[in-house]
């Protein structure tokens, strides 16, 4: 059966003040699939995920969110396509001045989908299905990292997404909530075929994730086989170092 | 020689950066005003629940603070007419005084320098914050608008807010006038009045209502485009500046044109 992919990128060039950061990125990711990118920091494997939900324009190639070009797509269309992509920022990005609780319920209520007693119902089972208890009324900067990535996670899920983009989604956290969200993503990935794509350098994340490991280097990503044996001599560095800790 | 070519380029550098920085006020302005026409339920109850945190924020918070300097300047401006006009028959001008004074140009005025002192900056330095913190990105990423979300119910409440604090300054410092001209002349509460009423007339309503909704749209625009310009932390303090610095000149320039338009 010939799936249409749920997220494609296809030779995708970016440069910040004349230093390239991607060059010619190429990747597809479909229903029930999940993609892990590693690198070094600085490398932008946010840049990548920024561009790919058209946060930051690339310098030339091209997106596709469900098959279609975003190029082609007028304002409000794209409005509605974002609604199918959920995004988890390495900082959270909670509105600061909003309760977690508000924070989680604002793409609902502003895109006016539910009845208010819906929308709590709702936020309330994404909280729960996150591991978020108790925090509904308190303030961004109330939280711990982790419950911060959790709410961020549960505000990225609670349009039911069909591509989940995650930055780093469990960098600086603890093993426990660490496995939690890892487990939780692989559960929406093969349950309810969620398409993820995410950056992450967390070897335990990416071991738990069970997903192709891509790095990113010097603008091109390098695909990390964890069955090789030798490592090939023409590959980066880094690619190698990965592949000896998985 | 090569002085006059420095500042001929610096003055061309400047006239375009202050073309640039116009152009996009425009364009934020026109955004905000099709936002604000556009009918939809979407975001609609989020944009309300905005509009009364801002009103709450820029107007009852500000209540005192325009409270105190609306009384203070209804005394100051009696007590000069008192002391520099003779004693006889200055009841009678003391409507007219409070008139032109106060509802012309210190009441739209001194309100407006407090909406820039105290919202100008505090919501360039949010919008500045959200920035920075990438809120706003995760806005757009989840098909919030932030032009709706954000720039419109601060647009629609530092209007409001602007227009209420304005009619409240006018009406503290007529009172305050009132009891420095009691004391000062033994005038009856009726008259003091019935002078002040028959100074004010329609147009001066309407002019001072101008006034106040341009200098509320002129804030509110400022403030907004220099918080929405904001590209990192260090930034943040100079788009709280910037936008105090610009609306006080748009306010004053604004405030000359139409006196000039409509009383020279």
């Amino acid at each position: 059966m010939n799936r249409t992919p749920s997220f494609c990128a296809e030779d995708l060039y970016y440069s910040i003040g004349g230093v390239p950061l991607l060059q010619g990125v190429s990747f597809t990711v479909s229903a029930g699939e999940s993609m892990v990118i590693a690198g070094r920091s600085g490398c932008g494997k946010s840049a990548l995920l920024e561009i790919c939900v058209k946060l930051s324009l690339p310098n030339s190639g091209k997106i596709y969110w469900e098959g279609t070009n975003t190029d082609l797509l007028t304002r409000e269309e794209r409005v509605a396509a974002r609604r199918r992509i959920g995004f988890i920022f390495q900082k959270h990005a909670l509105i600061h001045n909003f309760t977690i609780f508000d924070n989680i319920a604002l793409p609902l209520r502003y895109h006016s989908i539910m009845a208010e007693k819906e929308i709590r119902l709702k936020v309330r089972h994404c909280m729960d299905e996150v591991g978020l208890f108790n925090v509904d009324l308190k303030f961004p900067n109330e939280l711990s990292s982790g419950q911060l990535k959790s709410a961020a996670l549960a505000r990225a899920l609670i349009l039911d997404p069909v591509i989940l983009f995650a930055d780093e989604p469990t960098a600086g956290i603890d093993p426990y909530t660490e496995e939690c969200i890892s487990k939780l993503l692989n559960y929406l990935r093969t349950v309810k075929s969620l398409a993820i794509v995410m950056t992450c350098n967390d070897i335990q994340t990416i071991r738990h994730m069970k997903s192709p490991l891509k790095i990113l280097d010097n603008g091109k990503l390098f695909e990390v086989n964890k069955t090789a044996g030798a490592a090939d001599p023409h590959q980066p560095a880094i690619v190698t170092t990965f592949q000896e800790m998985l | 020689m090569r002085t006059v070519y420095v500042f001929i380029v610096h003055a061309g550098g400047f006239a375009l950066s202050f073309v640039k920085v116009v152009y996009g006020m425009i364009g934020l302005f026109y955004d905000t005003m099709i936002e604000i026409f556009r009918y939809g339920k979407r975001g609609y109850a989020s944009s309300i629940k905005q509009i009364v945190s801002q009103i709450l924020f820029t107007g009852v918070e500000a209540f005192w603070l325009v409270g105190i300097i609306g009384l203070l300047c209804g005394i100051t401006i009696i007590i000069q007419a008192t002391t520099t006009m003779p004693k006889f028959g200055v009841g009678e001008y003391f409507g007219k005084i409070l008139i032109i004074v106060v509802i012309r140009e210190l009441g739209p005025f001194f309100t407006a320098l407090v909406v820039v002192g105290r919202s100008g900056a505090a919501l360039a330095t949010y919008i500045g914050n959200m920035r920075v913190a990438k809120e706003i990105s995760a806005l757009e990423v989840m098909g919030i608008n932030p032009i709706r979300f954000l720039v419109m119910p601060a647009f629609v409440a530092m209007v409001v807010s602007m227009v209420c604090l304005a009619v409240y300054f006018d009406i503290i410092a007529i009172i305050g006038g009132y009891f420095v001209a009691q004391a000062n002349v033994e005038i009856p509460f009726g008259i003091f009045m019935s002078t002040v009423l028959d100074a004010l007339s329609a147009k001066e309503i309407v002019i001072s209502m101008a006034k106040n909704l341009l200098f509320g749209s002129i804030i509110a625009t400022v403030s907004c485009y220099y918080g929405l310009a904001v590209n990192n932390v260090r930034e943040v303090p100079q788009a709280a500046l910037k936008s105090v610095v610009g609306s006080m000149i748009a306010t004053i320039v604004i405030n000359m044109i139409v006196t000039i338009g409509f009383y020279a």
